[in-house]
Parts: C-alpha cells; sequence; structure tokens
C-alpha cells in the first residue's frame, strides 16, 4: 500500500488494518495526518456540496455577458418626456449610503454596452423601499466621464425618464431613486454634457435588455 | 480544467471565457462562501460579486498563473466585505464592532481545493462521493439510490477517493 492508498482509504472512512499501518508508520503520511484529516472532514461538511439555486446561476452568466444583444436599435433619440419634478436622487459614492444593505438585491438586470461603448457592460442590483429604489450599478469598460461630461443615470417607462443621478466614475456606483423600479422597466446610463439640459442625451452607453 | 488559451482570453474579458471560468470555479467560490457567511442569499450575492469583480479586473489578470487562488482571494475578499456589512447593520450602536472574522473563515482553502476536486471527478463517481459523505449512506444504501450494484459502489468510491487522494496531493507540496 503506498500514501495515496492510504489517504484514499482515510477518505473513504474505509480504513482497514494496512492502510491504519501504513498512516502510522509513514513519516509523509504522519506529517501530513492534520491535512488528511481536515481534508476528510471537509467531504462530510454540507457546505461542500451544496449549490447555488438556478437563478443565481442564470443571473450570473447573464451578468458575464452571455447571449447579450446590442441595445443600439433603441437609440432613436429623445422619445420620451423627463420626469415632471425630477425624483429627489441621492448619490453616494462606494462606501455611502447602502452599507445598510443587509439583504441580497430585490432584482438585478444586466445592462449592455451600445455602439458609443460596444466594449462597455454592466449589472444594475436593486433594493425596493417604501420611499424609492436603492440601486448599485457596477460597470466595466467604460472609462471616467472626460472634462465637462458626467455619466447620468436613468429609470425609463412608459415614455418618462427619471434620472438616477449623476456620477464621474462609473466602474461603481450606489444611488437612491425616489421612484419604485416597477414602473420604469428600462435601465439607462448616458454621457452627458455638462449644459443643465434635465433630458437624457442621445448618448446611450448603457441600456438593460428589453 | 482551464486552458492556457483560455485564460488569455479570460484577459481580454471575452464572454465565453468568463463562461468558462464560472463553470470551473462557480461552486467553489459557492462553497467558501456558504462556509463563511452561513447563509445561501448572502452567499450567492457572493458568488455574484466574485465574478463581477473578476470580470472587471480580468485585465489585470496573469494567464501564466494559475486562476484558482487568485479567484479564491476574490471571493474570500467579497465575504469578508458581506460580513462585515452585516455585522455593522446588525451591531448595537454601544457595541464596538469586532474586528477578527468568526471561526468560519478559517480552512475555507482546503473546501476550495476539495471541491474543485470534487468538481473534476468524473460525474458517476461524484455521485457515489455525494451518496457517502453528503447523504451519509452506506455502500448498500448508496447502491439502491443509484440503483448500481453494490460492488460498482465499493469500485467507484474506490477510484474517486483516489483520485481525490492523487489530486490533493501538491497539499503535501505546501505542507513540507
Amino acid at each position: 500500500m503506498n500514501c495515496h492508498d492510504a489517504r484514499a482509504a482515510r477518505f473513504a472512512r474505509d480504513l482497514n488494518s494496512e492502510a491504519e499501518a501504513h498512516l502510522a508508520a509513514c513519516a509523509r503520511c504522519r506529517a501530513m495526518s492534520e491535512e488528511i484529516r481536515r481534508v476528510g472532514d471537509e467531504l462530510d461538511d454540507p457546505a461542500l456540496w451544496e449549490e447555488p439555486g438556478p437563478d443565481a446561476d442564470s443571473m450570473v452568466l447573464a451578468m458575464l455577458g452571455g447571449g447579450a444583444s446590442s441595445p443600439a436599435s433603441r437609440r432613436s433619440g429623445v422619445w420620451w418626456m423627463t420626469g415632471a419634478a425630477a425624483a429627489v436622487v441621492l448619490v453616494a459614492g462606494i462606501g455611502g449610503l447602502l452599507l445598510g444593505q443587509r439583504h441580497p438585491a430585490d432584482w438585478t438586470a444586466v445592462v449592455i454596452g451600445s455602439e458609443s461603448a460596444p466594449d462597455a457592460s454592466g449589472v444594475v442590483r436593486g433594493w425596493n423601499m417604501a420611499s424609492g429604489t436603492r440601486v448599485v450599478l457596477e460597470s466595466r469598460g467604460l472609462a471616467p466621464a472626460p472634462p465637462g461630461h458626467h455619466y447620468e443615470f436613468w429609470f425609463i417607462g412608459d415614455g418618462m425618464a427619471f434620472s438616477g443621478g449623476t456620477f464621474l466614475d462609473p466602474a461603481r456606483v450606489e444611488l437612491l431613486v425616489a421612484v419604485p423600479r416597477r414602473d420604469f422597466p428600462t435601465l439607462l446610463v448616458t454621457l452627458e454634457p455638462t449644459d443643465g439640459d434635465p433630458t437624457p442625451s442621445d448618448v446611450w452607453v448603457l441600456a438593460s435588455e428589453d | 480544467m482551464i486552458s492556457g488559451r483560455m485564460r488569455r482570453r479570460f484577459r481580454t474579458g471575452d464572454p465565453e471565457a468568463v463562461r468558462a471560468f464560472y463553470e470551473e470555479f462557480g461552486r467553489a467560490v459557492f462553497a467558501v462562501a456558504l462556509r463563511a457567511l452561513g447563509d445561501r442569499g448572502l452567499a450567492e450575492e457572493a458568488l455574484q460579486q466574485t465574478f463581477l469583480r473578476a470580470w472587471q479586473a480580468s485585465s489585470r489578470f496573469d494567464p501564466d498563473r494559475d486562476p484558482g487562488p487568485w479567484l479564491y482571494a476574490i471571493a474570500r475578499r467579497v465575504a469578508i466585505d458581506i460580513h462585515r456589512r452585516e455585522r455593522r447593520h446588525a451591531a448595537v450602536d454601544e457595541q464596538p464592532e469586532i474586528a477578527v472574522l468568526p471561526a468560519s473563515f478559517e480552512s475555507t482553502w482546503e473546501l476550495w481545493e476539495v471541491r474543485l476536486c470534487l468538481d473534476r471527478l468524473p460525474a458517476e463517481e461524484r455521485a457515489v462521493v455525494r451518496a457517502i459523505h453528503y447523504l451519509g449512506l452506506t455502500h448498500r444504501e448508496a447502491a439502491e439510490l443509484l440503483s448500481i450494484p453494490i460492488g460498482t459502489v465499493k469500485s467507484r468510491s474506490h477510484r474517486a477517493h483516489r483520485r481525490l487522494a492523487d489530486m490533493l496531493s501538491h497539499l503535501e507540496e505546501a505542507t513540507a
């Protein structure tokens, strides 16, 4: 019997006298006795065998870019009315407002790059609240906004667009939007000139899938 | 196992390569997060966060190195961040936050390694190992569950545990 056979017997909880004798006598196995025991214990730990739920699988795979289509066809100019009296919006940087979020997101949406940012993509997680929606946008493939510009996050639905706040670095941003998501199925990130215009610009960089 | 070609594609953020990484390492990430956090919902959040961070950091990934330790480090960091967030939220104002991580964060490297080895076993051997360790069945009970002869259970169990011993032999080098 060699080391691997003896350890295999230990892992299988099928120790015979020969395997026990080897593990006791072999210097290499004795030096490894703690690791052998721990690996054997790991095999019996339920956490080792649990699987993520199918929703988690599909969400991660969608987030990682599987099968996303370009939203370029939706780039048809300003076809909406901006939300009257714009939502009361608070914007926080990393580590800001949402540190208190305790639970997995209520919803998650994939956003993909438009023609103006074909390499960009991201994921938006949201927490529904009585006073609106907490949002975390995380993206890749987008540089910080150039001078004289900023990014702006929008909730869009039924011809209405509510700003979710402006930011310069889109890698990770946390927002608090004072409207519920349910009435605004489309999520959009635009690159805006700093011109005071309250409507979304034509430069879409990220949009959710239909 | 992730090929060198797929590692290089991952570095460019190629979606197919990122999916391959998820298929190879996703279960191990989830296992580490579940052990550390003790909550399925938080573990699933950690799973998403880990691959999001890995994806965002893919341009900094070294394709000449084993991606396992790199992803494990991200997964553990994400679990720590979620744990601390949960503690902050639950903490009573008068009680200072405890900086020490709980025992559930210990030994997650072994868990990671064992889970990766399990995922690399042939499916029929993994099913036998699962029946024995996770379900706690005897060989005879496992044979009934899997509708195979008891002799097949024993041989598959032997082969599977031998493969695990082989795959985990690098722990010996790490210990030496």
